[in-house]
């Protein structure tokens, strides 16, 4: 059964990062054999004429202002949520929980015409607020959960030294926090450097494609011209930041789910 | 540039002629001329109205600028970037920029037309000239409904920018642009010419003897014939079976005429049950039922079917000419594809089985709440010259619908069969990309969608037939939906 | 927050600053979620009162009937039904899957060889875009060359061989595979984290009971993850209603319809068909069932909270 498994997950990785070497007549008239020959120049192609390159800085450029503007804006919030009685709490968090089950398409002709009047059209920044507002709900939702399961002692003894909230939040439960943000920061890392709905209508201008659009850019171009070797390169690389902040992270990822405890 | 000997010509007999000539015929060949020879044109920038007077450059401000293009204007191109890539395009605006060197051009290559494009239309800002093709197009007949789309009458008779003494209109191939007409007035200019029709190995039927038939018994028999010799005869894009339906369009019209075809079209009350269209649809039911489809087929894409089809594992497949282009890295040596109309379905077909679906695709539109509605008229003009279109002729190995522009080019054998069958069908083309299919997505998805279960037998042809019907009422009753007629 | 005298100027002060800072943590959230979330959704709820093809600004205000169409239309139907299906059968392959791994990995305590290896390869899948797993995947259910058919053939089972996705009986199971395929990894790392959180005493007192490992995960695991189950659950369903991503890619909703979702029909009714008012009603009705059902779910699974 695990090895089942095993080979079931790992055999399209093995077989995209082949496939990426081989030529179109290979791919498609001998899809699971092993490519004649090593064609590097797959790759090349996908980066510099396919411009997956340009791609690929456009994608990180944005993913990476969402996700630190994310996880200040919705660490923030999620504290305060998770520590503080106040009037509308619950109100606030019912609010941003419903927005995980928006279909987006729904939003998407409106949110264009607010980004054209904000003159944030094909624009990093406007793609970094629009990643930043979709990605809060999930992540608002996990870190108020991780923040209650926070022990509160360690906080309530920094008041009586005369910390102020500001200080609390700083210096005592953000780095204790570390874990959930380590967590949520994968999890929109993933969601966003995949994100294609969005980009497609708020991001029109192909020198600011990000990665997924600059592939599916790729995939009907190829589709037309049965150029498959350079689009199966330029998927093989887009693979590779995820799969590396993947392993990388993921111990902590395991460790933040495990504190996180989402009782729901 | 030997071949601009004759406008050199044409252009000293103008300036004889003086001004008048303008108005006369064929002008634009002065501003290559220009271009040729280095110079700026001045009067590219001169109202039409206030061209100057005698011989002096400005003299030629209609000839060179006959649609009254602003000076200084910029111009938004956005390009579909599929088959074709969009290196046509620009190489059209460098035309472009020799005739009007002071408009500056934004280029936009892309893909999803629908997404980018339709939020732009609403909000009024839309680019000044779209070529409206590929997978993810805008509803052409949609932005006609909503007068979103400029009436090209004037293009069609302004002057033809280098062919001397001939309109616009009258440089492309007849009957190309029906399509593009929408209550009379035309919206949409077509720009690659193809046909739609049944291609194979010229090289595999030489060898096994097999002959491409004239009737559909005949095509029944060969497929018998083709089986036996343990080749799948058919496959097609399973997914989508739009080519099948082109198919099926093109048997409907040869077999009960454009009459049939065109109610149809126009929505008619239990058109899709006329005995034509029943008898064609118990033919391609045929296919199904003797098993004469490589199994799988269902589960294609074009990409796909066509990937089997070169491997030779089935013999006959229905798709358009643009299929030695898209399939060019996978076809192997000698396989020499040819593309056949359809066969006859009897003999009380209507029109002669040479008769052949040539159409034209790359939809260029020219929307009406564009800033610089005449450039993006003008930069048409100028794509749709003999210079540009052979360029895109060497570029893409493909064909344009305007007349003698591919001249002493060699595209190999689909190409010459092509030119064989449209030379052939004589009189008898049907455009494919005209009537339901374009002003009806709903209706044509429908097809589709049913085509793909009649050809896996999960329903007869009277339930395939029944199923459209009832698509088509619900249209014809549809008061948001716009419709159109036209005739036969 | 403690009871207060409102009297004693101190507390007033500590108070007004304690509003601030709850404002100045709050409003950079509420503020981009309202205006980049909220208020295009709440003009989409108006658009789906009007008749309108989305090309242009001539909108017609109609009122309700863009839903009483969508109530008699066949195909909003047919897609709700595989939706409908794919909220049975998605959770079920899922959880239970990644509950089975979990098991084996952290029940307990306990684990088996290279369960590190296994919990990074099974979670791989998720890194993978759309685009990627599409492509991969119609090679593998491709009819004659693929994967699968080859597999079946080699093992003798010819018999089991079939068109995946151009079958309508086997196109949404062949959909639903891939699915579960991508999110296991996710569910089982999730669960992990849940076990390990679970106190080694209750197991080892169970084992000294003389319970297996199979009831000691009825018994013990299973009510201590109740939490996670649920929390999978709800994520799940929200994803069964939407699939549009991996139908767009895999079938467009084919062959005629066999594996058409609401979200998919939605956007071929606004951007094939033209007629946008009434994709944006599917839409808000999407959104409307997404949040009962949520909301149903929630109070149906509501067990005591047990406390470890």
């Amino acid at each position: 059964m695990l090895s089942a498994w095993t080979v079931l997950v790992l055999f399209p990785f093995v077989w995209i990062a082949i496939s990426a070497f081989k030529s179109d007549r290979e791919i498609f008239f001998s899809p699971w054999a092993l490519p004649a020959t090593l064609r590097w120049e797959n790759f090349v192609k996908a980066w510099e004429e396919a411009s997956i390159g340009l791609y690929f800085w456009n994608s990180l450029i944005v993913v990476l202002g969402a996700l630190v503007l994310t996880l200040i804006v919705s660490s923030m919030a999620a504290y305060v949520l998770a520590r503080y009685e106040f009037p509308g709490n619950r109100i606030i968090q019912y609010g941003f929980l419903v927005g995980m089950m928006f279909p987006v398409f729904l939003a998407l002709v409106p949110l264009f015409f607010l980004l054209r009047d904000l003159h944030l059209l094909a624009s990093y920044q406007g793609l970094i607020l629009v990643y930043t507002a979709y990605a809060l709900p999930f992540s608002i939702f996990f870190l108020t959960a991780f923040f209650r399961t926070l022990p509160t002692e360690i906080g309530e003894a920094a008041v009586v030294d005369g910390a102020s909230d500001f200080g609390v939040f700083w210096h005592v439960m953000l780095p204790m926090a570390q874990p959930g943000l380590v967590t949520v920061g994968i999890f929109n890392f993933l969601g966003m450097w995949n994100q294609f709905i969005l980009p497609i209508v708020l991001n029109p201008d192909p020198e600011r494609y990000v990665l997924p659009q600059g592939l599916a850019f790729l995939a009907v171009e190829k589709g037309y011209q049965a150029d498959w070797a350079v689009l199966i390169a330029g998927l093989t690389i887009s693979v590779i930041p995820t799969l590396v902040a993947y392993v990388i992270f993921q111990r902590r990822l395991e460790r933040g789910l495990t504190v996180g405890a989402l009782k729901g | 540039m030997g071949e601009h000997d004759g406008q050199v010509r044409v252009v000293s007999r103008r300036r004889f002629l003086g001004r008048s000539a303008a108005f006369l015929g064929s002008t634009a060949a002065f501003g290559i001329l220009q271009a040729c020879a280095g110079r700026a044109t001045p009067s590219s920038s001169a109202p039409i109205a206030s061209g100057g007077p005698g011989l002096s450059p400005g003299a030629s401000g209609e000839a060179t600028n006959p649609l009254g293009v602003p000076a200084g204007e910029p111009l938004e191109v956005v390009i579909f970037k599929g088959g074709y890539g969009d290196d046509y395009a620009i190489n059209a605006e460098k035309i472009f920029n020799r005739v009007h060197p002071d408009t500056k051009i934004t280029h936009l290559g892309i893909q999803r037309l629908r997404e980018q494009l339709q939020p732009r239309f609403v909000g009024g800002n839309p680019p000044d000239v779209i070529d409206n093709s590929g997978g993810g197009n805008l509803d052409t007949a949609a932005l006609v409904a909503e007068g979103q789309l400029a009436d090209l009458a004037d293009l069609m008779d302004a002057p033809a920018l280098d062919t001397p003494g001939e309109t616009f209109g009258d440089t492309l191939l007849a009957g190309s642009q029906s399509g593009g007409v929408f209550d009379g007035k035309q919206h949409v200019l077509k720009y690659a010419s193809f046909v739609f029709g049944i291609w194979y190995s010229d090289s595999l039927f030489k060898s096994k003897g097999w002959q491409y038939p004239k009737t559909w018994d005949e095509m029944l028999t060969l497929s018998d014939e083709i089986k036996k010799a343990g080749i799948s005869p058919w496959t097609y894009e399973g997914k989508n079976p739009y080519y099948f339906t082109q198919i099926f369009n093109q048997m409907i019209w040869k077999h009960g005429g454009m009459q049939t075809y065109v109610n149809l079209d126009n929505l008619e009350p239990n058109a899709w049950k006329q005995p034509e269209v029943v008898n064609v649809a118990e033919a391609l039911y045929q296919l199904a039922d003797r098993g004469f489809f490589l199994p799988g087929t269902e589960g294609l894409t074009n990409t796909e079917s066509q990937a089997e089809w070169l491997q030779g594992k089935a013999a006959l497949l229905p798709v358009g000419s643009w299929i030695e282009n898209e399939m060019k890295g996978l076809i192997p040596d000698g396989f020499d594809m040819v593309v056949q109309p359809t066969p006859s379905l009897d003999a009380s077909d209507k029109v002669p089985a040479q008769g052949i679906q040539s159409g034209a695709g790359e939809d260029f539109i020219v929307p009406a709440q564009g800033k610089n509605v005449q450039a993006g008229k003008e930069f048409l003009r100028v794509l749709f010259s003999r210079e540009s279109a052979k360029f895109f002729a060497e570029n893409t190995k493909s064909t344009t619908v305007v007349l003698n522009s591919t001249e002493g080019l060699k595209l190999g054998t689909a190409f010459d069969s092509v030119i064989t069958a449209v030379s052939t069908a004589g009189p008898n083309l049907l455009d494919p990309l005209a009537g339901y299919v374009v002003w009806y997505n709903k209706l044509v998805t429908e097809v589709n969608n049913q085509m793909a279960s009649l050809l896996t037998k999960r329903i007869q042809p009277a339930e395939f037939l029944g199923n459209i019907q009832k698509v088509a009422d619900q249209i014809a009753q549809d008061p948001s939906i716009k419709k159109y007629k036209r005739s036969a | 927050m403690r009871a207060r005298t409102p009297r004693d100027p101190a507390r007033a002060r500590r108070r007004r600053r304690r509003a601030r800072f709850l404002i100045t943590f709050l409003s950079p959230a509420i503020v981009l979620y309202s205006v980049f979330v909220l208020w295009p959704y709440a003009q989409s709820f108006y658009i789906a009162l009007t008749q309108w093809r989305g090309v242009s600004a001539n909108r017609t205000f109609i009122g309700l009937a863009n839903f009483e169409k969508l109530v008699s239309d066949p195909n909003f139907w047919n897609a709700l039904g595989h939706n409908g299906l794919m909220l049975i059968a998605l959770p079920a392959a899922t959880i239970g899957l990644a509950l089975f791994f979990a098991a084996l990995f952290a029940q307990g305590g306990r684990t088996v060889r290279g369960a590190g290896f296994y919990r990074v390869v099974f979670f791989a899948p998720q890194v993978m875009s759309v685009v990627a797993i599409g492509l991969i995947w119609s090679f593998v259910f491709h009819p004659t060359i693929g994967l699968l058919n080859g597999a079946l053939s080699a093992a003798g089972l010819d018999g089991l061989k079939r068109t995946w996705l151009g079958d309508p009986d086997t196109v949404l199971w062949a959909i639903a595979l891939v699915v579960v395929w991508q999110a296991v990894g996710f569910y089982m790392v999730l669960f992990i984290a849940g076990m390990q959180a679970i106190p080694m005493s209750l197991y080892e007192a169970a084992t000294l009971d003389g319970a297996s490992r199979w009831q000691a995960f009825w018994r013990i695991t299973l009510p201590l993850l109740w939490g996670h189950v649920r929390t999978a659950l709800v994520f799940i369903s929200i994803g069964a209603l939407d699939l549009f991503a991996i139908v767009q890619v895999m079938t467009r909703g084919g062959p005629n319809r066999a594996s058409d979702v609401v979200a998919l029909f939605m956007y071929e009714t606004a951007f094939s068909f033209s007629d946008f008012g009434y994709a944006t009603a599917i839409g808000v009705a999407l959104l409307l069932m997404t949040l009962t059902l949520a909301v149903l779910m929630l109070k149906a699974t509501q067990r005591e909270h047990i406390e470890y």
